[in-house]
């Protein structure tokens, strides 16, 4: 019965602080004028305009993905596998891009590679031409920069599959095959799982991103959306529009299941032993000059441009004194929200993976649906569902930017975490039942440490995800709070770069923090098992 | 150990209820506003110093990004949690008025603004303004080529060379819906495609068209003098020009300010709008980094701010323009957005 309740009240939370925003506005999106109609769907991708701007999308999805898993899925091999200098320090490291906006990172290229951009400046006198070779402007720069933003999802969930999947398997095969045939049809083929959750994220993230490409020039799908709110103030139809997006994510969705639905994943590393790390030999330098090349590219590009149009120290101490409490706000939003959403995800994505068959394919469809809902919709959906006399609790405090976070990111948390249960064998529970009755012991001493790492990669997407958020806080933040994002948001209009580069060097840095003492602590304890 | 944990959970997790509980209950008014926030922050701080009225404040930017402010009183419409709402333009101001999210509030500081700035109902107050200016990058551009009016813009020596942020927001679609009504709609139309022809570089806000001419990948652009100001006050090589002196005028957009409809504290709302609409604050604008030009004759405001008298200004209804933007968007949006 314990457990039942455990499920319930999960389930509960997840459809109130999840699912009854999105409810609430596609409820709306259905009535004109009073009656129930169809007439805000009629539209929908019925002009030739809207299609070549989906199309657009699609381009800049498929792009972004690609080169995402061509950068992501070696960069995890590599610092997980290999013995390239410096591993311990990229396993944090490569997290930092997340944490820049890409709309940061995308003025940097333009300043670099613009028609007027410095390194074209440069090119063009070096080979004497009038004309750039290349400029950053179209469809290959704005892949270029969302690659760039966005390949860490890649590389995080790479690792955090390498790490929970049983080494026995590899040690097997090493009997009778090279390393790069165990790779090839060993190693990979059983962190598919993670690989294929982390393309449907970088797959949504650029397909809903409005930011970069409009600084490109490039015109996308979510411009529509945007429109209906910015120019009609029609909620309804803005909602409405948002379908192809949903019909997309189901398709991805279902593609997964397809593949690999039927698949066996039950692989988790039971007993503790030592990852295996390879020597890369001659290689090592070339890899770690790659490894180099794109923390350069992602993170020291975007803030070196910061700090060079800041050209001052003194902005960090007028960025501290005039932002801590922003800092310190969304520092605690942020942690309590991932907080919150590990806690969930692991019920509803142990609830999703343990269903029957039917069940688990609308849990999961439903648990991701999020995804597919643009930020502004969720954000107006919170004010509809919150915005009472008796929730004045939750819509006039902080908590409804913490259900804000939870509401949009916790798809992310669910498909990480959920990669992990896959692979934890139904028998290893029941096995455990012999010496623990109690559910909840059960799942606290075998089923959560084993999804130990996709708990920990979770938490991190999730915190990180969270100190960035902006589209959501901005719209339903309390009177006289703000976030981190916000105030660099609102002085980045008025061009104080100084601060803007002060500021997102300290959110980059807070951001950090608690990542870097998951892995030292990770670390410690180590240490302490080796000792004993 | 286990119990230490969830305790310290739970109160991790309680902490910003805790935080936010114990500023409650004080006499306190709500503002939202899109008058950057290193702006309007002083102004509303020195209220609360001279009040003792607490203001809580949500701020934003105009940038195209954010559907923001608007958006949002709409959604609370039912409960609203906002007493008065700061518009840095007036078209918006205009649509929340006919959604009915605003009240009629007819402040004594008002007295002496100009009517043409001002709803003939009482709904909203215009004062400190901005013009709608062209910017364009003088090492670039010579002298005797600076443009008199932007109609010269469709002209093949400014083919990609000109920028104009994203006519379906911010106050580009004011000063787009304000050139309808002044030319017509097949004029206008004609200007527009003309510009489209002639590769108009759409960007993502005045304050991008800014940049990119004072930067000099491009050299000319539509923007605001305030974002025009900034460029200015960092030595970047620009030049401004009030345009069409001779002809349609420049567009003057205020600011705008109303009281929100069943808003929490309606009182002291009426106190902040008084202080807002002083000549106090309307001189303050005129003196800080945005340049607001005062809509008083005898404000007093820096040298180089010119009288708004002084400005051939568009005349306009802007009842009509917040009508008119309605009816421009799905011309514009076919046009420019594919």
């Amino acid at each position: 019965m314990h457990n039942r309740l455990v499920y319930i009240v999960a389930l509960a939370l997840f459809c109130i602080i999840v699912l009854a925003p999105i409810l609430s506005m596609f409820l709306d999106s259905f009535m004109v004028e009073g009656k129930p109609s169809l007439s805000n769907y009629s539209e929908v991708l019925k002009e030739k305009r809207q299609i070549g701007l989906l199309v657009n999308s699609l381009i800049l999805a498929i792009g972004t993905t690609f080169f995402c898993l061509l950068i992501g899925v070696p960069l995890g091999f590599l610092i997980n596998r290999t013995n390239i200098h410096l591993r311990n320090h990229f396993s944090y490291l490569f997290l930092a891009p997340l944490v820049i906006p890409p709309y940061i990172s995308t003025i940097a290229w333009i300043h670099l590679l613009g028609s007027k951009g410095i390194l074209n400046i440069y090119l063009m006198k070096l080979f004497s031409v009038t004309e750039p070779f290349f400029t950053i402007y179209g469809f290959l720069g704005s892949i270029f920069v969302l690659t760039l933003s966005y390949f860490p999802f890649v590389t995080l969930l790479t690792i955090t599959g390498l790490k929970s999947f049983d080494r026995r398997l590899e040690e097997a095969a090493e009997i009778s095959h090279g390393s790069w045939d165990i790779m090839k049809k060993i190693t990979l083929p059983l962190i598919y799982p993670y690989i294929f959750s982390a393309a449907i994220f970088v797959f949504i993230f650029s397909i809903s991103n409005y930011s970069v490409p409009d600084l490109l020039r490039v015109n996308v799908y979510p411009v529509e959306i945007f429109i209906q709110f910015s120019a009609y103030y029609n909620h309804a139809k803005a909602t409405a529009l948002s379908i192809p997006l949903i019909l997309i994510l189901f398709f991805l969705i279902a593609l997964q299941r397809r593949y690999m639905g039927n698949k066996s994943y039950v692989t988790v590393e039971t007993s503790s032993r030592e990852v295996k790390v390879r020597d890369l030999g001659w290689w090592k330098g070339i890899a770690f000059a790659f490894v180099l090349l794109i923390i350069f590219l992602s993170v020291l590009v975007p803030i070196s441009d910061l700090i060079f149009t800041s050209r001052s120290i003194n902005a960090y101490v007028v960025a501290f004194k005039t932002a801590h409490p922003q800092i310190i706000n969304s520092f605690i939003l942020a942690f309590s929200a991932a907080t919150v959403m590990v806690i969930l995800a692991f019920i509803v994505s142990y609830i999703t993976e343990r269903a029957k068959k039917v069940l688990k394919g609308s849990l999961d469809f439903v648990s991701l649906l999020p995804f597919a809902i643009p930020a502004t919709i969720f954000g107006i959906g919170l004010t509809a569902t919150w915005n009472t006399p008796s929730t004045k609790f939750i819509y006039g405090t902080s908590l409804i930017i913490i259900f804000g976070y939870v509401a949009r990111f916790i798809p992310f948390v669910i498909r990480t975490i959920g990669s992990n249960i896959k692979q934890i064998k139904v028998g290893l529970e029941e096995a455990a039942l012999i010496s623990e009755p109690s559910w909840a012991k059960r799942i606290l001493k075998v089923v959560a440490p084993l999804s130990k790492s996709g708990i920990l990669a979770g938490w991190g997407i999730a915190f990180v995800l969270s100190m960035g958020e902006l589209a959501v806080t901005l719209l339903v933040t309390p009177a006289g709070e703000a976030t981190l994002p916000i105030r660099i948001y609102t002085l980045m209009h008025y061009g104080a770069q100084q601060l803007v580069a002060a500021l997102c060097i300290i959110l980059v840095c807070v951001t950090l923090l608690p990542i870097i003492s998951i892995v030292l602590i990770g670390r410690l304890s180590r240490v302490q098992i080796a000792i004993k | 150990m286990k119990l230490k944990i969830s305790t310290l959970l739970l109160f991790i997790l309680i902490l910003p209820l805790l935080l936010t509980c114990s500023t409650e209950k004080k006499d306190i008014v709500v503002i939202y506003t899109s008058l950057d926030q290193i702006f309007s922050e002083p102004i509303l701080k020195e209220f609360e110093s001279k009040t003792k009225i607490k203001v809580k404040a949500v701020y934003d930017t105009e940038a195209a990004k954010t559907t923001g402010l608007v958006n949002r009183l709409i959604a609370e419409k039912s409960n609203p949690q906002a007493d008065v709402f700061w518009n840095s333009e007036v078209g918006r101001t205009i649509i929340l008025k006919r959604k009915g999210v605003l009240a009629p509030y007819r402040s004594p500081s008002a007295k002496d603004l100009p009517d043409q700035f001002k709803d003939k109902e009482g709904y909203w107050v215009g004062f400190a303004a901005r013009a709608r200016i062209l910017i364009y990058n003088s090492n670039l551009v010579k002298p005797e080529d600076v443009p008199k009016s932007i109609f010269e813009l469709t002209q093949p020596k400014w083919k990609e060379k000109v920028a104009l942020a994203n006519p379906l927001f911010g106050t580009t679609a004011t000063h787009t819906a304000a050139l309808f009504l002044a030319l017509g709609d097949e004029r206008a139309k004609e200007f527009f495609e003309n510009l489209k022809e002639n590769k108009v570089v759409i960007v993502p806000g005045n304050s991008t068209s800014k940049d990119r001419v004072s930067e000099g990948e491009l050299m000319i652009g539509f923007t605001d003098t305030d974002d025009a100001n900034i460029a200015i006050q960092a030595g970047k090589p620009v030049g401004i020009i009030y345009p069409d002196k001779d002809g349609i005028g420049t567009l003057l957009i205020p600011n705008t300010v109303a009281l929100i409809k069943n808003g929490p504290n309606p009182e002291n709302g009426k106190k902040l709008i008084d202080f807002l609409l002083s000549e106090e604050v309307e001189s303050k604008l005129a003196f800080s980094k945005s340049i607001q030009i005062p809509l008083r004759e005898d404000v007093k405001r820096p040298s180089h701010i010119p009288s708004y008298k002084s400005i051939k200004t568009m005349t306009t209804d802007f009842e009509k323009i917040a009508e008119q933007m309605e009816k421009t968007a799905p011309y514009l949006q076919k046009l420019f957005i594919e």
